[in-house]
């Protein structure tokens, strides 16, 4: 709203730009709360849980550490810095019984706890726990990494008025691909520790969890495009619109088909090098980190009115 | 029980935004929130042209989403279906205004001010009750109806488009005019069940 108005009673006029609220209800409009800050928060964790839940099954201990150390300190971090009062964070514990985002909180909470203790029992810090003690905290601390992978899918599925959010195959794209990128990341971390790792193994891991994460996210846009107006619209924007670059070439193409091309002339070959699980799990980083950015700037709400045009 | 509810005729709506401005002044609230808005939609070609307003505020949903979302527990639901937002709770986390499917509640990202430079003396007592980084909404004049009086909207409307009443009471003009007059909730199928009706 252009005004015009004098500045303390002087003569001089100046333009005036109120803040106009933001119209979404009368035509598509992005979602545009969740920014950077959220995206690295959502990505660090899943990268970071992923990790941890690999470096279990794959026994590298410094990969444990890597991923407490993403969720904890990253994941936790990109959350304070995108919050308005971080001094009132602890808040975000009062509601458990409605709000995933407090459900994660205590996700996170717990996977401090058992990832902590898990990770001093197998450093050797309090031998004199026995067998089934160590195991139920390494299960309890896994058990809360996949279910920080997940619960991110479950926040913005609550989302009723965006449709690319609201579809029950996002906690499921979120659970295979924080796999596949913890994975990724154990590409980058194990060798950079100079610890041995079963190549064949997480290449073979990768491949399973890149596949099923290409195989959710072609699943959830043929949904979505025979789903609402506005679902279409997500799609299209995605497929067709301002972020195709990102999502076709970013995501699709150099994030997961070309890193499982890849990995799979690996397999069929019977030959695994790290050389090539590196370059892969680099590629599929910066594609996972590319689709957060995606889905969340491609989250379109559903106007209140009809949308004759769509802009 | 009480369900506070409203019903807005959109033949009698004439996009004047008293409503806006009556509720502006009641919350005191700084230059671009609005806890209430009267959207226009102008569709068609000439001559077919077609001008819509719709006002919108918080729908004081039956399952309200803000309430489900919010992790801080900062909205909660009196007895008579208003849905009430505790600023002093909120921690900026913004999921509130993500899930809210009808854009209703603000954030005040910070607090400017009408006049560049300057607060008024009216602007600084206003202000004294919002805090920046913090969400707000309607909360359809509870102190007003707490007192007796209708909300602030509802008594400025000139042209009288703006009814309130008690939704659970049959005999109510409310419950009568959405009855008569088939009266809508906007996107019923998201299972909210607003408590302010539309008549068309």
């Amino acid at each position: 709203m252009e005004q015009t108005v004098r500045e303390n009673g002087g003569e001089k006029l100046t333009p005036y730009r109120e803040n106009i609220p933001d119209t979404f209800e009368i035509r598509f409009a992005a979602q545009s709360e969740w920014k950077f800050w959220e995206v690295l928060a959502f990505y660090v964790g899943g990268v970071g849980a992923g990790l941890y839940a690999i470096s279990h099954f794959m026994r590298v201990p410094a990969g444990l550490i890597a991923g407490f150390f993403m969720v904890v300190v990253l994941k936790n971090g990109a959350h304070l810095l995108s919050s308005s009062h971080p001094g009132r964070a602890l808040k975000a514990f009062s509601n458990p019984k409605n709000s995933w985002v407090s459900r994660g909180a205590y996700f996170i909470l717990f996977f401090t706890i058992f990832g902590a203790a898990d990770i001093l029992l197998r450093l050797g810090w309090f031998p004199g726990f026995g067998l089934i003690v160590c195991r139920s905290i390494s299960f309890m601390a896994v058990l809360f990494a996949f279910l920080i992978m997940i619960y991110v899918g479950f926040v913005m599925t609550t989302s009723r008025s965006i449709p690319l959010w609201n579809s029950s195959i996002l906690p499921a794209i979120f659970l295979s691909y924080s796999v596949a990128l913890g994975g990724a990341c154990g590409f980058i971390v194990y060798p950079a520790v100079e610890i041995g790792y079963d190549v064949s193994l997480l290449s073979r891991m990768l491949i399973i969890s890149i596949t099923a994460t290409l195989f959710c996210i072609v699943i959830h846009l043929l949904v979505l495009k025979s789903s609402s107006h506005t679902a279409r619209a997500s799609v299209d924007l995605l497929l067709k619109g301002s972020l195709r670059v990102l999502f076709l070439g970013g995501v699709v193409t150099f994030g997961l088909v070309i890193p499982l091309g890849l990995l799979s002339h690996g397999a069929l070959d019977g030959h695994y090098e790290k050389i090539t699980g590196m370059v892969s799990g680099v590629m599929v980083l910066i594609g996972g980190f590319l689709y957060e950015t995606v889905l969340c700037q491609g989250g379109l709400y559903s106007p209140l009115l009809d949308v004759e045009q769509p802009e | 029980m009480i369900r506070w509810g409203m019903v807005i005729d959109l033949k009698r709506c004439i996009g004047c935004q008293s409503c806006t401005m009556a509720c502006k002044t009641q919350n005191g609230t700084p230059p671009g929130i609005f806890y209430r808005k009267v959207l226009e939609q102008i569709s068609g070609q000439y001559p077919a042209v077609r001008r819509v307003y719709l006002p919108t505020q918080c729908m004081h949903c039956e399952n309200p989403p803000c309430v489900e979302s919010c992790p801080a527990g900062v909205f909660s639901k009196r007895a008579d279906g208003i849905v009430l937002l505790d600023s002093d709770k909120c921690y900026g986390a913004r999921v509130c205004r993500i899930a809210c499917p009808y854009n209703a509640i603000s954030f005040l990202e910070k607090m400017p001010t009408y006049f560049p430079d300057t607060v008024t003396p009216i602007e600084a007592i206003w202000y004294e009750n919002h805090t920046v980084g913090t969400a707000g909404k309607c909360d359809f004049c509870a102190d007003r109806l707490d007192q007796g009086l209708k909300p602030a909207c509802v008594q400025t409307c000139p042209t009288d488009a703006i009814k309130f009443g008690d939704l659970n009471d049959h005999q109510s003009e409310v419950s009568r005019l959405i009855k008569e007059r088939k009266g809508y909730q906007l996107h019923s199928e998201w299972g909210t069940n607003p408590s302010v009706y539309y008549l068309s």
